[in-house]
């Protein structure tokens, strides 16, 4: 049993169906299980698929907000590496261990599909994390805990093709939105090749569909490097939940004074995101896109999301000590701790800095695009 | 949209600068007020009252990133931003005759022939400078160089081609096959031209290709694509790519924005430019797979034959691009129905020793062909 009944379980469509499989324990692949198949491969287990699926579902649980269509099932299937902790909401909520082997996730799978199916206003969200093969630029395949099972023979049994699974629910009554999230760890080329003309990878294919808006955005990162933190998270559920807890949010259109989270600047914010928390370690994770995506809305706030503001003061031991102004579209004055630096949490949006320095000092204006989750900046009164 | 009552409103004015007339008049701008509300929306530029206060104006620029301007309007004040997203520099010195022997279409110039250059490269050019050991130029094929300086190569293409030019290049330890998106159409090597810069600023060292900035139309096509910022300028991307075609003769960028369309899930209605498409530019493999494509959706089945002997075809050359790869890849492996099976397994073995090693970041088709040791 992997459904997690959400807050609107049995409530009138449309509704949220929410998929989500995290695999980072793959016995077949290396340890006393290991099928030759699976041992040629030089592939070890990963130490955080798990936990980053299970942050999500945690996300997904806790704080989705899509009041059009909320989340009404969360299908959850999560083989963790051993002392891979899950996120404790998760792990509570969920009924009792299944491992994300090619059975449980089919079975998964196509209940998920037809929960969506009900409704065409309902909307589907799919997050896949584990060891991925990035076939293309448009198609990731996620290998199952099962994979190279001898059971299953030299094939990829074992294995989800994220894209085929998307293709597939393009169409025929689907839900018109959709997203889906293929966070792989990508392999070497030498290992990558022959995953090339493997087939039998869990396929709910048809060829193009009719939805209205479905994006599916591939993370495929270095190999290890894409599961930085040892225990921790992929840093592309990290970026992922960065931009969902509104680090890719933006306002509505008049007249609403809601902000929401749209699938074609998810994409864009991610690759942002993930650049700026792989940048310093040298190491590249690519992003791609597929899929009419722009109108696609993931998260809804009720109102601007805050963000952590700090504007530091250039020279820091200015004296006398400046006076800072800041108004809220140039108008609304917000009234501020004193002292530096400004240390304030701000709704999103354009606020007007004026600091007041007498000489030798020079005075500093600067108009201030706050956008959440933080924001910095440093006002220059002297050299 | 109308300025708040409360107060006097003032006038906000943006505008957009660029060579190609083509791009200055529809480039998407948005006006977002304090509240990061959309208050207007325009090609090109916008006119309006607004209300007096703080306002971010992006534009998706012509090399295809989103740029952002903040400005204050007054109570009863007129303001202007113009948005020059490029900084002009010198003009290249590009030779005045165009490469080869052979006559071909010729080509409308773009705008930005014979004007002032707002190169990437280009502005780029005497900020860095490659290191005695930095990547080498190894070898081309069906192009030539046509400049060598301290931050890339400038390649212009033979005439006719019959397939795709590459240049081999050492960057470290390995060797990087590039497919070039050069035009032969282009009379003037401005708009014929790619160029393959040495990113310094990464680590480690790597190359990067971009179009010659006088084909600005398809420097932004590759700038969205590279950027994967579709979103906002999704509207004028069909033009875009059917202005290539037909107007400025670049096939390759052509192609590049039927991909994109494809990406994007909006080609499907464009069967009648894809076939003309990869009629006129049979020496580009991806064209041939984007008319598969269109043709696999098909209801009559000599149509979908034709479609998949066009795509069996091309996976006989190698793609000009890394999304044709992927396109060609994906139809051969899910083709519906049976049919050919051991040709589309075949032709699976054939492209897979490019796909497994092939820079998924790359816009242009990038492979590693360090020679590699048997087991």
């Amino acid at each position: 049993m992997t459904l997690i009944p959400g807050p609107a379980f049995g409530q009138p469509e449309p509704v949220t169906h929410a998929f989500v499989v995290g695999v980072s324990a793959y016995p077949f692949l290396d340890g006393p299980q290991a099928s030759p198949f699976g041992a040629a491969f030089g592939m070890e287990g990963l130490t955080s698929a798990a936990r980053s699926a299970s942050d999500v579902a945690a996300w997904l649980l806790e704080e989705f907000r899509k009041p059009e269509a909320p989340l009404a099932t969360l299908r959850v299937l999560l083989s963790p590496a051993d002392g891979e902790a899950l996120h404790p909401t998760v792990a509570a909520a969920l009924p009792g261990p299944e491992q994300a082997t090619r059975a449980a996730v089919e079975a998964a799978f196509e209940d998920f599909a037809q929960d969506c199916r009900t409704h065409p206003d309902n909307f589907a969200f799919v997050y896949i994390a584990g060891h991925g093969v990035q076939l293309t630029t448009s198609a990731s395949v996620v290998l199952l805990h099962d994979f190279a099972d001898p059971s299953h023979g030299a094939e990829l049994k074992g294995a989800i093709d994220v894209s085929q699974c998307h293709h597939g629910l393009s169409g025929g009554g689907y839900p018109n939105t959709q997203v889906w999230f293929a966070d792989a760890c990508r392999q070497v080329p030498e290992v990558a090749r022959r995953f090339e003309t493997l087939r039998k990878a869990l396929d709910a294919s048809k060829p193009f569909g009719d939805v209205e808006a479905s994006a599916l955005i591939l993370g495929a990162g270095p190999r290890e490097s894409a599961f930085a933190d040892v225990g921790g998270s992929s840093i592309f559920s990290q970026a992922l939940l960065w931009c969902l807890r509104g680090g890719a949010a933006t306002a509505c259109p008049p007249p609403a004074t809601e902000w929401y989270v749209r699938a074609g600047w998810l994409a864009t914010a991610l690759k942002d995101r993930i650049d700026a928390l792989t940048g310093p370690h040298g190491v590249q994770q690519n992003v791609e896109t597929v899929g009419r995506n722009a109108q696609v809305v993931v998260q809804r706030f009720e109102r601007a999301p805050e963000a952590e503001v700090e504007v530091a003061l250039k020279p820091e031991d200015a004296q006398p000590l400046p006076t800072a102004h800041l108004a809220l579209d140039a108008r609304v004055p917000v009234p501020l701790h004193p002292g530096w630096p400004l240390r304030e949490r701000l709704p999103a949006g354009m606020y007007l800095l004026r600091v007041d320095a007498e000489a030798p000092l020079t005075p500093w204006t600067a108009i201030l695009d706050v956008k959440p989750p933080a924001f910095r900046h440093v006002a220059v009164v002297g050299s | 949209m109308t300025a708040g009552t409360d107060r006097p409103a003032g006038v906000l004015t943006v505008r957009v600068e660029d060579p190609s007339t083509f791009l200055a008049h529809t480039l998407p701008v948005e006006v977002r007020d304090a509240g990061h509300r959309l208050v207007a929306a325009g090609s090109g530029g916008w006119t309006g009252p607004v209300a007096p206060g703080l306002y971010s104006i992006v534009l998706m620029g012509p090399a295809g990133v989103r740029l952002t301007h903040l400005a204050h309007v007054g109570a009863g004040e007129e303001t202007a931003v113009v948005l020059e997203p490029s900084p002009r520099v010198e003009p290249p010195s590009w030779p005045t005759t165009a490469p080869g022997t052979a006559g071909g279409p010729s080509a409308e110039p773009e705008e930005a022939a014979g004007r002032p250059s707002t190169s990437r490269g280009l502005a780029e050019a005497g900020r860095a400078i490659r290191p005695a050991l930095g990547p080498r130029l190894l070898g081309t094929e069906r192009c030539r160089v046509l400049a060598d300086d301290a931050t890339g190569w400038d390649f212009v293409p033979q005439r006719p081609l019959d397939a795709v030019p590459t240049a081999r290049f050492a960057v470290g330890d390995r060797e990087w096959e590039m497919s070039l998106p050069l035009n032969p159409a282009g009379d003037d090597p401005r708009l014929a031209s790619c160029r393959v810069a040495v990113v310094m600023e990464s680590s480690p060292v790597r190359l990067q290709m971009s179009f010659s900035p006088e084909r600005r139309v398809a420097t932004f096509l590759e700038g969205m694509r590279r950027s994967r910022d579709f979103g906002m300028a999704d509207a004028m991307l069909p033009k875009a790519t059917e202005l290539l075609f037909w107007k400025y003769q670049d096939p390759p960028g052509a192609v590049l924005g039927g991909l994109t369309l494809y990406r994007l899930g909006t080609l499907v209605d464009r069967s009648h430019w894809v076939e003309n498409l990869a009629r006129h530019a049979a020496w580009i493999p991806d064209g041939q797979a984007l008319l598969a494509a269109v043709l696999v959706l098909e209801q009559d089945p000599r149509r979908r034959r034709h479609g998949l002997d066009a795509l069996l075809a091309a996976t006989r050359h190698r793609p000009l691009y890394t999304d044709g790869l992927s396109l060609a890849m994906t139809l051969l492996r899910h083709w519906p129905g049976d049919d050919r099976e051991e040709e589309r397994a075949a032709a699976i073995e054939r492209l897979a020793d490019l796909a497994a090693y092939a820079d998924w970041n790359a816009v242009n088709l990038t492979t590693d062909i360090t020679p590699r040791s048997t087991p």
